[in-house]
């Protein structure tokens, strides 16, 4: 049994194993480059074991297993998420190794660090209680602050405090909120929860009653909204991205979003589905707030990591919009808006992880990339310039790219769902975005400059810059490759 | 030969063809002299018009229905969409158009100095993408073509534009990826109502069952393609985009894709929506008076040569419209005739505006200037090129015995069994183009002449290749437009229930 339960957890631990590892390498001055490769190569461990824990999964009868006395479960939407994660961590490590300008990510501990957090976000889906659920996000989250201050300029310590104090005020209200469930039902186990809101429902007369469980539920969606940056919860994430050395900002764009979104879907459709309330409007509001907003700041941005920061928190909104339509309410659209979701995560991964790579292979100092400093990249290396349009084109949303694909699942499953109005909005505002896009990729492709020295791109930068631009176009043209996985994860969350 | 069609992969090769040569380009050809891509350039686009030529001339329009076609799916499976080719009567001219006017577009390219592998490159890309939207039988496969194109036309446009490039690329792209945006909801909205997205089931569906109210979509899918095509008011962008891009391109915008535009209207709102189109014809025909007038007398008060062909351009949408509009016709027969009318139009418009700007560049690249007053007396210089700027506006203006005339008569005649009072408005616009063809024409190329051209030479042979080959066809399509019209009035046969 105890042999089993390790199996189950193999990914983690494996994961936790190759940290200390590589630390203990390094701390003995081992020689860098050999470790970089140990640990690329000690990526496949967990990934292997994730894959076995598919097949796993696939024989169990109930297409899910509990775990560490029910705290933990795993069954395929848990698995698809740690796969995604592992998959981001294994770009971001392979980008940042290949980043020659600077030698600061060759500290000890920048790996190790980067792994933990990607250890805290493989637990989160799993997670079936919610004192686990928030050592999990705890774990994701205090490496992360460790890292954005990794650059020792003032605006990467500017940018790591912001974190470390938003963060624990997120933080403050997540527990502030589940003290209050807590106490009203007493219980925290995700299963249970369900059935003590169903019993609440009926033995009071009024909804007068259980108003404090949804105080509680709200302040949990804002501690969350926090890890997404839905608006009005995105307040960290410019400066923080600004000033955050670039890897760390593809990490935090990409993961630590999934993250949110991976137990948001768990916890909102499994245990405050009886609420009876629409979750699925208040996430709407938020959606086109998100997507608005951060469009329009977007817009007048001239720094290209604030602008992608915004991006980001335009692209959350989008992701949102499946959100919404999971929370609907009737279990075919929670199945085809988490469908959806998952989609465009994977699609937002490879379009976002594009566009920070090919900026991190311009080089320069980190936090300052100005957009008019991409002029000329397309004689220093024509190769990062195209690869940089395609990911904005992606972004965009303009085939054959997988953002295109994503976007046109997410607006076709809110108007299966009848959310029509929030579909017109959604795609107003990728029109919106296009100026901004497209103003990039003018930058890149319109200066009159001939002779510019070309940049030197480390290998493994343009390995990882051309795992992501495959992706983006292969699953552009056959997106039934990844949609084929989100489905299936998406049909057995109950 | 027979094996490649039937197995229906001749439409993907002429499909790709432009694409793969593109790449090509860019990948092997890159560093090679400037001249050298032009002509590797022009053999593709050669080999491209005959591969157009022999889909268009190949199309049995005995037979009818979809020819060439090529069914491969299940592509995307959650929503039913396919990889589905083919050419009817209404697309196989549209084909040739492309190949056509793509040839035209790179012979008059040699203006282009800098960055010439990247020009063609993005021009044969584009011609990919234009083929695609007319052969496609999908929905979602048509709108990604359709964005498709998107990028090329803007890069085009900002990179080896002049004057306000940067804005009035960027106007084109939002005006355009704007208008998509509502195709798309449009889109998703039939695949909600109906599980399918294959225009030819859709077309025989007596009844669509749609989530909201079946005009609303129509809408939907009409201000997308009336960005395009344009009509007014969305036409804003036209003037800025095909002003400021250079030759080559202003032939593909005003030659081609607007065409997409008139396209769209038949195929889908007319095709798939046919009773809401019926409904409404009146709209449409009130839209296609205020087009033809407002673009007529936006266009006498031109300066710029090449501002004045694009705001004509506007007023000859029109006509498409008014052709369109006569399918509220109360018999089938008008309303055939009013819409393979319109097809040419589309047809006959894309060689004479091509035309028009072939001309208007090669006096742009000697006199530097395309102000209209500072003009005088070219013919006597120029003879050759005054005879084939004079045809071109000729045909403009509709002259018997022009490509332009066939196609005009033929949407009047259809039109007038629909409505006598919208047709006698927009017959008005032939007089106004008469007008404002004829001022410019006499302006530009005759009266007194000045010292100031008085060293201007005519064009060589090899420049006088394109507007020979536009004119070919407009004489031609002008003495036998059955050549098109059979074809044509085949496939509107198909469309009209």
């Amino acid at each position: 049994m105890v042999i089993h339960d390790i199996f189950l957890l193999s990914p983690e631990i494996s994961l936790a194993i190759l940290a200390v590892f590589v630390l203990g390498l390094r701390l003995s001055k081992f020689n860098s480059r050999v470790t970089t490769r140990i640990t690329l190569i000690g990526f496949l461990i967990p990934l292997i074991f994730v894959a076995l824990l598919w097949g796993e999964v696939s024989s169990d009868v109930n297409l899910k297993i509990l775990l560490a006395g029910g705290n933990l479960t795993i069954d395929y939407l848990a698995l698809f998420f740690k796969m995604f994660f592992l998959i981001s961590g294994f770009l971001v490590i392979l980008a940042a190794s290949g980043d020659l300008e600077s030698k600061k990510y060759e500290k000890p501990e920048f790996y190790p660090l980067l792994i933990a957090s990607l250890i805290g976000m493989m637990l989160l889906p799993s997670t079936n209680d919610m004192i686990t659920m928030y050592v999990s996000l705890e774990l994701s989250t205090l490496p992360m602050i460790i890292l954005a201050a990794f650059s020792i300029t003032p605006k990467s310590s500017e940018a790591a405090l912001k974190f470390l104090i938003l963060s624990a005020i997120s933080s403050a209200i997540l527990l502030y909120g589940i003290a209050l469930i807590f106490g009203y039902l007493g219980t925290i186990d995700f299963a249970i929860l369900a059935l003590g809101i169903q019993d609440a429902i009926t033995i009071s007369e009024s909804k007068g009653d259980i108003a404090i469980i949804i105080i509680g539920m709200i302040m949990l969606i804002a501690g969350f909204g926090f890890k997404i940056a839905l608006f009005p919860f995105h307040t960290w994430i410019p400066d923080v991205y600004e000033g955050a050395p670039l890897p760390i900002t593809a990490f935090l764009s990409v993961a630590s979003k999934a993250a949110g979104f991976a137990i948001l879907v768990r916890i909102l459709s499994v245990s405050f589905g009886a609420l009876n309330m629409d979750w699925g409007m208040i996430l709407a509001i938020l959606a086109v707030a998100s997507m608005t907003f951060g469009n329009m700041a977007a817009i007048v941005q001239t720094n290209i990591k604030r602008m992608l920061a915004y991006s980001t928190i335009a692209h959350a909104g989008y992701a949102a919009i499946g959100l919404a339509v999971a929370l609907k309410g009737d279990i075919g659209s929670t199945v085809y808006g988490l469908e959806v979701l998952l989609f465009y995560l994977i699609a937002y991964a490879l379009t976002n992880f594009g566009a920070f790579f090919a900026i991190m292979a311009v080089g320069g100092k980190d936090s300052m990339i100005e957009i008019s400093d991409l002029s000329g990249l397309r004689h220093k290396s024509p190769w990062t310039a195209g690869f940089m349009s395609l990911s904005l084109l992606s972004l965009t949303g303009i085939p054959p790219t997988i953002g295109f694909m994503g976007k046109l699942f997410i607006f076709s499953a809110a108007i299966k769902a009848g959310l029509t109005w929030l579909a017109i909005i959604g795609i107003v505002n990728s029109v919106v975005s296009a100026y901004y896009y497209f103003k990039v990729i003018r930058v890149i492709y319109t200066d009159t400059s001939e002779q510019v020295n070309p940049i030197h791109v480390a290998t493994n930068l343009k390995v990882a810059m051309i795992i992501a631009t495959l992706g983006i176009l292969i699953c552009g043209l056959r997106p039934d490759l990844v949609l084929h996985f989100a489905k299936i994860a998406s049909q057995n969350i109950f | 030969m027979n094996g490649l069609i039937d197995s229906g992969l001749m439409l993907t090769i002429m499909v790709f063809f432009p694409a793969i040569g593109a790449i090509f380009i860019l990948l092997f050809w890159k560093s090679k002299a400037p001249s050298s891509v032009r002509q590797i350039a022009i053999i593709i686009s050669i080999i491209e018009l005959i591969f157009s030529g022999l889909i268009c001339f190949g199309y049995d329009f005995d037979k009818g229905g979809l020819q060439f076609s090529h069914v491969y799916g299940p592509w995307i499976n959650s929503l039913n969409a396919n990889y589905s080719i083919g050419v009817d009567g209404l697309s196989a001219p549209l084909v040739l158009l492309t190949g056509l006017l793509t040839l035209a577009a790179i012979l008059s390219s040699s203006g282009i100095n800098k960055r010439v592998p990247e020009y063609y490159t993005w021009m044969l890309i584009l011609q990919t993408a234009v083929m695609g939207v007319f052969v496609a039988q999908d929905l979602l496969l048509f709108f990604i073509y359709w964005e498709l194109e998107l990028i090329p036309m803007y890069l085009l446009i900002s990179i080896w534009g002049t004057g306000r490039k940067h804005y009035s690329a960027m106007k084109f792209l939002i005006f355009t990826f704007g208008g998509s945006a509502f195709m798309l909801i449009g889109i998703l909205l039939v695949y909600q109502g109906t599980g399918t997205l294959d225009m030819q089931t859709l077309a025989s569906m007596d009844k669509l069952l749609l989530p909201v109210a079946t005009p609303l979509v129509f809408l939907l899918f009409f201000v997308g393609f009336a960005v395009k095509l344009p009509v007014w008011p969305l036409h804003t962008w036209l003037p800025d985009a095909h002003t400021d891009a250079p030759t080559g391109v202003s032939i593909i915008l005003a030659g081609v894709l607007l065409k997409m535009g008139g396209y769209g209207l038949i195929r889908i709102n007319v095709g798939i929506f046919q009773d809401t189109a019926i409904d409404f014809s009146k709209m449409i025909a009130i839209l296609a008076v205020i087009n033809v007038l407002v673009g007529a007398f936006v266009t006498f008060r031109q300066t710029d040569l090449k501002r004045l062909i694009a705001n004509s351009s506007v007023s000859h949408m029109g006509f498409v419209l008014l052709g369109i509009s006569s399918i509220g016709a109360a018999s089938n027969e008008a309303a055939s005739v009013g819409l393979t009318g319109a097809t040419l139009q589309m047809f006959t418009h894309g060689t004479i505006t091509g035309l028009l700007f072939v001309c208007v560049g090669l006096i742009y690249d000697r006199a530097h200037t395309r102000h209209i007053p500072d003009f005088s007396g070219l013919a006597a210089k120029m003879p050759i090129l005054a005879i084939t700027f004079l045809l071109g506006g000729l045909a403009s203006l509709g002259l018997p015995s022009t490509s332009g005339f066939v196609s005009e008569i033929m949407i009047f005649l259809g039109a007038f069994q629909f409505s006598t009072i919208f047709t006698f408005l927009c017959t008005l616009g032939v007089f106004l183009a008469a007008g404002y063809i004829l001022w410019t024409l006499r302006s530009v190329l005759f009266g007194p002449q000045m010292d100031r051209w008085s060293k201007l030479k005519d064009i060589n042979t090899l420049e006088a290749c394109t507007p020979m080959i536009l004119s070919a066809s407009i004489i031609i399509i002008g003495i036998y437009p059955k050549l098109l019209t059979d074809i044509i009035y085949t496939g509107i046969a198909g469309i009209l229930r």
